[in-house]
């Protein structure tokens, strides 16, 4: 099983999780790991959240606040960022679920997450033949099989190792 | 403004609460209180709020009524009320889940009608 299917079936512990609706898995720079969100919401739709979010927690951490977790709050939904080192998982859940119980649910899982990224960093990454992507197809309920493939999980281990040493 | 005045005096006999700030929607430092940096602490809070205004837009939620942020070196709750984002830092060693509905309630009760 690779580190994409992984983080794809840890998603999906995730989400079952009661109170729990969607969960995105993004990287430093924005660009979807994995997601399991509600069918309303496009690929599109999801890849602009992240994109969103990500470009927030960044500047947020220019102005030296070192935010771990940022939580947006609505009247029908709640939004947790939580950052995964190397990226970040965007949780959505009901309003009327314990910010604390959300955290112990989910700790195990961001740490599973964090020591694959770490893992697939390591990883060498295997040659590519042109026009050859196998991708990471963005993994969904379903809906959204139909997703554009974002990158090989070495390609994405390398792209963060990058950002990695950018933000260094 | 009134109810700025009455909020931020209510808001600072929570003692875990260690600054008030208000910015506008364009960054602009309103008032506030034991804030140091006030400039940049007016920008932060109508940035995060911003953020959230876009996921409400992206998403299609309802509305935005707050947004928590911790963090190693701050601990902060955000809220939009009328048109200003409302920023209440809190102390290092406060937990915002402790304290968020004691603001919440303050906030809620707010009396803006008349402005």
């Amino acid at each position: 099983m690779t580190e994409q299917h992984e983080i794809d079936e840890i998603l999906g512990d995730i989400v079952g999780i009661e109170g729990v609706t969607g969960v995105i898995a993004s990287d430093n720079r924005g660009g979807i790991i994995a997601a399991r969100m509600p069918a309303m919401y496009e690929p599109e739709t999801i890849e602009a959240v992240a994109k969103r979010v990500v470009d927030s927690l960044l500047n947020i951490r220019e102005y030296g606040s070192g935010a771990d977790d940022v939580i947006f709050h609505f009247e029908n939904i709640r939004v947790v960022i939580k950052n995964i080192r190397k990226g970040f998982l965007i949780i959505m859940s009901m309003p009327d679920m314990s910010v604390p119980l959300l955290n112990i649910s989910t700790n195990a899982f961001r740490k599973r997450i964090i020591r694959l990224l770490t893992f697939s960093r390591k990883t060498p990454a295997k040659p590519k033949s042109p026009g050859t992507e196998t991708g990471v197809a963005m993994a969904t309920n379903g809906n959204l099989s139909e997703t554009t493939p974002v990158a090989t999980v070495a390609d994405h281990a390398a792209s963060l190792h990058l950002v990695t040493n950018q933000t260094a | 403004m009134n109810w700025m005045d009455s909020l931020f005096h209510e808001l600072q006999t929570i003692p875990e609460v260690a600054g008030l700030a208000a910015a506008d929607d364009t960054g602009t430092y309103i008032a506030g209180m034991n804030i140091d940096d006030t400039d940049e602490f007016a920008a932060l809070l109508t940035f995060i709020g911003r953020s959230g205004l876009a996921l409400e837009e992206h998403l299609g939620l309802d509305p935005l009524v707050y947004t928590s942020l911790s963090g190693k070196k701050i601990k902060l709750i955000v809220h939009r009320i009328l048109d200003y984002f409302v920023g209440i830092r809190l102390s290092e060693k406060s937990s915002i889940s402790k304290v968020e509905g004691r603001i919440n309630s303050i906030v809620g009760n707010l009396d803006i009608e008349d402005e």
